[in-house]
């Protein structure tokens, strides 16, 4: 039996094969998919302190290997969450629980840790400051860095959880974005998030999208995704979790490759929901027939 | 623990052109023959397309023969273009049945109304229906070439540039002309929003069915809502079936 057990500072995971935010709901929908319970982690859909009804439809248009969004973080707000979902994932005791906090603002987002902070179940908070797809927060965090350092401090403050912050890669400098967070107290970086893009739809004359921009995800966007890893992984020492249209085994091990600690699939969750568990017995199947473990893989010097 | 849900492969058994670009694809696949239900969807894909379309594709179920599933399709994108294509043993991925079903009413006079393919899932459900009710069928379509061909089928065919307007106009009177008591129609938009509205105004029930664009069909995604009088719903899994008084 090859050892896929991962640490990811204070967060260890039987294995690093994670799902990522809103691609994967809250998780039990996809119980009659997967046993969720082999994964490594699943990071639940982005809550905020009130519900959201969400972006007006359209809200997904396919691309070329790949999708855009403009769903707006639409959730049923933290009471639900706590109350009536996180619940449900009692049952799952091995795969660890990633909760996504998307505040429109500082106290938000706050109030939101210090809320999950109390929930066992919650084994970490992941602070998403990269969607595209909102007026207020979201992406415009991560284009000013003294308030990602504002917002990061703010929120290690008030939980002893490991702190994911989610990074974009649509920005000038990922790098120092990235050193940033950390510096503010992030444990654990997880990168990219979707890139903002736009359709125009040609018998309207418009925009397709209301909000003109929506998030492009999935295997369009994986090279943007490697070069984002390898480039944070050259320059802050802790771990990462990679993602950007992960698809098969051989994307799980490029990302590891280039530096990620830990592998989360997206987009492609919707094409194939039992990706996220198939990935985990190839990337043992992998590592026996290379004779690699995880911490060989790493790129030649 | 129940039964895991998977992609299936299914088998093409035999493919057809009944209307101008409409085809009907048979899909051989027992498991899903066994559970499917009027108003269900599959998503479906095409293990030879390339990787630049990777979403599934959402029809409606036409019928089932045997073991397979029928899809009645037009030709609208790229897609449905490479569909046209597949032959008996291709193969094609198949999510599913996914979504709700259209309510099965018994003794009642029921009025099924299609605007073009939106004609599809109401055939399944005619199929479903005839032995306890009296079922009729309207087919809308816009020209002659769309028109299609109904052996053994209670389907009055409307075209519209000959009759000089849409299926839909003045429907109130239709409903009342078959004495129905309960209307189903799948099409555009504001087809049915005329027959939900009409349906309303002569008292009797009235379901729709749904299309969307859609990543997942199973509810997660959030891709795929509609606006509707309590908030947005879901169309792939609070729906594609809706209570018209929902929507319009």
């Amino acid at each position: 039996m090859v050892k896929t057990t991962v640490q990811l500072g204070p967060l260890t995971l039987q294995n690093p094969i994670v799902t990522a935010s809103g691609t994967f709901g809250y998780g039990v929908e996809f119980a009659d998919y997967l046993d969720i319970n082999k994964l490594g982690a699943i990071t639940l859909k982005s809550v905020t302190l009130n519900p959201r009804e969400g972006n007006a439809p359209p809200r997904i248009a396919e691309t070329p290997s790949g999708m855009m969004n403009s769903i707006g973080l639409a959730n049923h707000g933290i009471d639900v969450l706590m109350d009536s979902i996180l619940p449900k994932l009692e049952a799952f005791d091995r795969v660890k629980v990633i909760a996504n906090i998307a505040g429109h603002s500082l106290e938000e987002n706050v109030e939101l840790a210090k809320r999950l902070d109390q929930v066992d179940r919650v084994d970490a908070i992941e602070l998403n400051i990269s969607c595209p797809n909102v007026d207020a927060g979201g992406l415009a965090f991560c284009q000013d860095l003294p308030m990602v350092s504002r917002l990061t401090k703010a929120v290690r403050k008030v939980t002893l959880k490991p702190l994911i912050v989610k990074l974009s890669a649509s920005v000038p400098d990922i790098v120092a974005l990235a050193k940033t967070a950390v510096e503010s107290g992030a444990d654990i970086l997880s990168l990219i998030n979707t890139i903002p893009g736009m359709d125009v739809d040609i018998a309207k004359k418009a925009l397709f999208f209301k909000r003109g921009s929506a998030g492009l995800s999935g295997p369009a966007i994986r090279p943007i995704a490697l070069k984002a890893v390898y480039d944070v992984a050259q320059s802050v020492d802790i771990p990462i979790i990679g993602m950007g249209g992960v698809a098969s085994v051989e994307d799980v091990v490029k990302f590891l490759l280039v530096g990620a600690d830990a592998v989360s699939v997206g987009m492609m969750n919707f094409v194939r929901p039992s990706l996220s568990g198939e990935l985990v017995d190839q990337l043992s199947a992998y590592l026996v027939a290379s004779g690699e473990t995880l911490s060989t893989l790493k790129l030649k010097a | 623990m129940s039964q895991r849900k998977q992609i299936q492969i299914g088998t093409v058994v035999g493919q057809s052109e009944v209307a101008a670009n409409t085809f009907i694809i048979s899909i051989r696949e027992p498991q899903l023959v066994r559970q499917v239900k009027p108003g269900h969807f599959v998503n479906v894909s095409l293990p030879s397309r390339t990787n630049a379309n990777l979403l599934k594709r959402p029809f409606s179920i036409y019928g089932t023969d045997k073991e397979a599933i029928q899809i009645l399709y037009k030709v609208k994108g790229d897609v449905t273009t490479v569909m046209t294509t597949l032959q008996k043993g291709d193969e094609v991925e198949l999510l599913g049945p996914l979504g709700n079903t259209f309510t099965l009413p018994k003794k009642k006079k029921v009025l099924l109304v299609g605007g073009g393919i939106g004609v599809a899932p109401l055939i399944y459900l005619y199929d479903r229906l005839k032995a306890h009710n009296e079922v009729k069928i309207l087919h809308g379509v816009r020209t002659r070439q769309e028109a299609m061909v109904w052996a053994n089928l209670p389907v009055q065919t409307h075209v519209d540039e000959e009759v000089g307007h849409y299926v839909c106009a003045g429907f109130e009177k239709v409903i009342r002309q078959h004495e129905a008591q309960h209307v189903v129609t799948c099409g555009p938009i504001p087809m049915m929003k005329e027959i939900v509205e009409a349906s309303a105004r002569a008292g009797v029930s009235c379901e729709v069915s749904l299309e969307a664009r859609m990543a997942c069909g199973f509810g997660v995604c959030l891709g795929c809502v509609i606006e509707t009088k309590s908030g947005y719903k879901k169309v792939c899994s609070d729906g594609p079936v809706f209570d018209g008084a929902l929507l319009w």
